[in-house]
């Protein structure tokens, strides 16, 4: 079993269908596939061995794919890092996962020649490196299919989880992403005639795997951007080629503000959210304005994406759906047992596409899981009775309060259906009195305004007092990770420096 | 993780849509749900225990459907029998099953009737049985859920391996029936728009699970024939209704004797065909004739579907690439691989294959490789675009003088003249040669078969060695339920004739 079959399958059946297209210019499955073929054989004449870790470091490109694809087929294990990281981000990732050669751009140089003294890195590629992915696929010529590989062997590694501590490199198999991405492609009845937007970053999972293997594999194309750009985006959809819009909460809150969203999404036939918890309200406004649904999934990088699927059949706004094909889904207590249906517990995950472990972590690879096997995600949820799936909360971003819970989850929702609200995030900061303080940060929308008394009253009218912010920050901007995500962890450092 | 989830699944999604037409009546998947909660529940009340046996031995009905559901969710294990089972071959699997309960027609009850009172049967469910269905439905209730098992417990049992010697009884787990039927969906693109004709028998794993357990999966609906009745399969056809056919080759070569065939079949769009190998000559008429191709799949009972051919690209004479997450080996004798290309034993392993064989540890064993491979006991080889040829049964290999000769190669030949119906080639013990390559033959109605001008058209097709030194001519060849052709009674009638 090898993923990279998938590319092989789809040059296969559809030569001259296009497979990724970047700035106006498109490449076919065959042309795609006969690249990847070139790395891989390039990379396995420079040396490269069965298992090996090969790095990518780069924005997202049609280069990137190719690359990712050859390190596939040669058999290697391909490790995924953001092209965002620090300099000291990027010397703590590399010398934990200890890549071979490196594909990466050119502007990380510098950093990189001065790691590669420290005997981590054998080959920098990139231009102006020690090779330049056109000369390493000089190196390799004739036809090439994949080398088979286990089910259980690694395919990639994708780092979650910030960067304290020992970092988190989730180890996906060749199973793993073949399962999710299947699943994708069966829940979203992809097929060869979609155009998916591909702006996430291929290093996190909901761009890896929900997004492009399983686009990949279902033999439609990628409209790819090398990051999020609003311009950008809506020029791509106005073009009338996007099928497909993937994206996250906060985009599609900023999408809202436009005037004639409908005519700016062009033919795109199909929305999805991940990485973040959806606001009910922002659905709803979605539906009004563009008369589509957002489909959403939930999921983690240990999970190589989709556990749940919300849902072609039948979609409940506020649910993240019910489990894909194949997996399983329990509500544990902090014992490890199952809780009774409807009440609220730990969600616990179980099938082919939960991770292998950590790598060199068997510390948090073996807390993560039961001892039965089953995975402990580290968010709360609720199953109904229909089997929909219901977040309620990150474990860690629980707010503790004079003694109560406070999920901040809840109080964003409320926060979300006011019209003034564009994006919002409730932390719990420090305080002598309560333990933990509920304090609200918001971005109003453009050519809006807050007015913290008036929110506050509104408030009262909708929660228990102990839920209603104590405190209240407006900003112009939100934090956000790469995948769109707003940094909670970032607000709080922020706040607390400035106090 | 319980496959009867499924039902309960398309019953929440598509409550009014109909699942089962038989005899011009439907059944909706809330009422079919409702019947199979009923039998659970039932059953639970006359003391049944989740890992439990309980025999089903009846040609097809809705009935057999809710109560192979009603098993399933009670978390028991259903023991699927052929329905035209009597006497010993019958009371030699109940026997060797021991199901507690077991759901009949009332023709079998004299033959159940000793077994009971030896102990080895508790209840007998039937018309003048210990009770009926009707009464066990009565007794049930018809809100339930179904009882979680996990996805490693077995679901059902499934005999295989003919009526002489050990019976072989298949057990396939929850997770193996989930993951082939939703391959199916997949590959068949199913939707709840789909009318699949279903004549096959249940008990058998192409009836159980390619048919049914997949449509019941993708909500579509299921239109039953007892059995396969020619007018009957094509005026239900001609109504527009039915968009999926599934059968085996014979009724293919059947059909194609039909005047007008392309008006007669309506609206169908899918045709499919499995369980004995296809000559291409067939597929060939089909589709010049009707217009569509006959997808095909190779399977067996141990392991479901394992290829399929194929909706992107179909290659005629071949059974199609390896389906997502099954892997496939071409091994030798001594279990090594052979070269890509080399003709080999069928190796599988993946979700999709049994956990063994009921109460025969040593036939297990032997069913296996190390690592979980399980041995087809079929000999193929893969294209270089990895598809699939099946180059015969390892058992029906026929050495003449010390040549190797697959019947299949013949029949193939013999299947492109116009007057051969059927064909079936068989290896004859014989004093001279080992075995004698032999010939049987059922004509076309209203045509000869002229052997010498036969003879004469297979050595300028055929080396001297392949070409079957004997040839009967028979009305009508001897079949299983499911339409393979039996080549042992062959043997067996031809052997006991001669004495």
């Amino acid at each position: 079993m090898n993923i990279s079959n998938n590319l092989e399958n789809a040059a296969f059946y559809f030569p001259n269908r296009p497979a990724l297209s970047e700035a106006g210019k498109e490449t076919t499955y065959s042309e795609f596939n006969d690249r990847a073929n070139l790395v891989a054989r390039g990379l396995l004449t420079s040396g490269v061995k069965l298992g090996e870790h090969i790095g990518l470091l780069a924005p997202n490109s049609a280069n990137w794919l190719i690359f990712y694809f050859g390190v596939l087929k040669a058999g290697a294990v391909a490790v995924t890092l953001s092209s965002l990281l620090t300099p000291d981000e990027m010397t703590l990732l590399i010398n934990h996962s200890r890549p071979r050669f490196l594909f990466t751009s050119e502007e990380k140089l510098n950093h990189l020649k001065k790691l590669r003294k420290t005997g981590v890195l054998e080959k920098v590629i990139c231009r102006g490196g020690d090779l330049e992915l056109q000369q390493l696929m000089n190196i390799g010529t004739g036809s090439f299919k994949p080398l088979d590989r286990d089910r259980r062997d690694t395919a990639a590694i994708l780092y979650t989880g910030g960067t304290t501590g020992t970092p988190k490199g989730v180890m996906l198999s060749h199973e793993n992403i073949n399962t999710s991405g299947h699943n994708v492609a069966f829940s979203e009845h992809s097929t060869e005639n979609d155009r998916a937007l591909s702006f996430l970053p291929f290093n996190h999972v909901f761009g890896q795997m929900h997004i492009m293997n399983a686009t990949i594999l279902s033999c439609g194309c990628l409209e790819i951007l090398p990051a999020f750009d609003l311009d950008r985006i809506l020029a791509a959809m106005q073009s009338g080629r996007v099928t497909k819009l993937f994206s996250v909460p906060t985009v599609y809150a900023r999408l809202l503000t436009l005037e004639g969203l409908k005519e700016k999404l062009g033919r795109v036939r199909y929305c999805f959210s991940a990485a973040a918890s959806m606001a009910a309200e922002i659905v709803r406004q979605w539906k009004e304005r563009t008369g589509l649904t957002i489909y959403e999934g939930y999921g983690l990088t240990e999970s190589a994406s989709a556990v749940t699927y919300n849902h072609y059949y039948r979609h409940v706004i506020g649910s993240v759906g019910t489990t894909v094909p194949g997996v399983e889904v329990e509500i544990r207590d902090k014992y490890g047992n199952r809780v009774r249906q409807g009440q609220e517990g730990e969600i616990c995950i179980r099938g082919h596409n939960i991770m292998k472990g950590y790598l060199d972590n068997p510390e948090e690879t073996r807390s993560a899981f039961w001892e039965d096997g089953w995975f402990r995600s580290g968010d709360v949820g609720l199953l109904d009775e229909d089997g929909y799936l219901y977040i309620v909360d990150r474990i860690k971003d629980m707010i503790i309060t004079g003694g109560e819970n406070v999920y901040p989850r809840e109080v964003e929702e409320v926060l979300y259906t006011r019209q003034e609200v564009e994006g919002c995030a409730v932390v719990g900061v420090p305080d002598k009195e309560w333990g933990e303080r509920v304090t609200a940060f918001i971005t109003p929308k453009p050519g809006q305004n807050v007015v913290p008394e008036e929110l506050k009253a509104f408030l009262k009218t909708r929660l228990s007092p102990f839920k209603v912010p104590k405190e209240y920050i407006v900003m112009s901007e939100l934090p956000k990770s790469p995948a769109g995500k707003i940094l909670k962890r970032e607000l709080k450092k922020k706040y607390l420096q400035q106090k | 993780m319980n496959c009867a989830q499924n039902l309960e699944v398309s019953a929440f999604f598509f409550p009014d849509r109909p699942a089962i037409r038989e005899a011009g009546t439907e059944t909706t998947y809330a009422q079919l749900n409702d019947q199979a909660n009923r039998i659970a529940t039932g059953l639970i009340k006359l003391g049944l225990n989740p890992g439990e046996l309980v025999g089903l031995c009846t040609p097809n009905s809705g009935d057999w459907i809710a109560f192979y559901f009603g098993v399933l969710k009670a978390g028991a294990v259903a023991v699927t029998l052929s329905g035209l089972l009597t006497g010993d071959e019958l009371r030699n699997l109940v026997n060797h099953s021991r199901p507690r309960f077991i759901f009949t027609v009332g023709e079998k009850l004299k033959d159940l009737e000793r077994l009971r009172g030896s102990g080895g049967l508790e209840k007998v469910i039937c018309p003048a049985g210990d009770l009926d269905l009707q009464r066990l439905m009565a007794m049930g209730s018809g809100s339930f859920k179904a009882v979680n098992r996990d996805r490693a417990d077995t679901a059902a049992v499934l005999y295989t391996g003919g009526t002489t010697g050990i019976p072989k009884g298949v057990l396939l787990p929850h997770e193996a029936i989930s993951f082939s039927s939703h391959s199916i969906a997949y590959y068949e693109r199913s939707t709840e728009n789909d009318v699949g004709i279903c004549f096959l028998p249940f008990n058998h794993v192409f009836g159980q699970m390619h048919i049914m357990n997949s449509t019941i999966l993708s909500a579509g609906c299921l239109e039953l024939l007892p059995a396969f009745d020619m007018e009957q399969a094509l005026s239900l056809m001609e109504t527009g209704r039915v968009t999926k056919f599934f059968a085996v080759p014979t009724v293919y070569v059947r059909l194609l004797n039909t005047h007008n065939l392309k008006n007669r079949i309506g609206r169908l769009r899918y045709s499919f065909s499995a369980a004995a190998s296809m000559a291409v000559e067939i597929v060939k008429q089909w589709k010049e004739r009707t217009g569509l191709t006959i997808a095909e799949s190779y399977g067996m009972t141990e392991a479901m579907p394992l290829t399929y051919n194929h909706f992107y690209r179909h290659v005629v004479g071949s059974v199609g690439q390896t389906v997502h997450g099954v892997e496939i080996q071409i091994r030798d004798k001594a279990g090594n691989l052979v070269d890509q290309g080399k003709e080999g034993e069928i190796c599988v392993r993946g979700r999709n294959v049994m956990e063994g064989y009921l109460n025969d540890a040593e036939g297990t064993r032997a069913a296996f490789w190390e690592g979980g491979w399980l041995r087809t006991g079929d000999i193929g080889q893969f294209d270089a675009d990895g598809y699939l040829y099946i180059v015969d049964r390892l058992k029906d290999l026929i050495i003449t003088g010390g040549e190797n000769v697959y019947p299949r190669e013949v029949e193939e030949v013999l299947y492109t003249r116009s007057e051969v119906e059927g064909c079936a080639v068989v290896g004859l013990p014989d004093k001279e040669w080992g075995e004698r390559v032999t010939a049987f033959i059922a004509p076309k109605p209203g045509q000869k078969v002229v052997l010498e001008e036969l003879k004469t058209f297979l050595k300028t097709r055929l080396s001297p060695f392949k070409v079957p030194k004997e040839y009967i001519i028979m009305n009508e060849l001897p079949k299983s339920p499911t339409g393979k052709i039996l080549k042992r009674e062959l043997r067996k009638r031809f052997i006991d004739g001669s004495k």
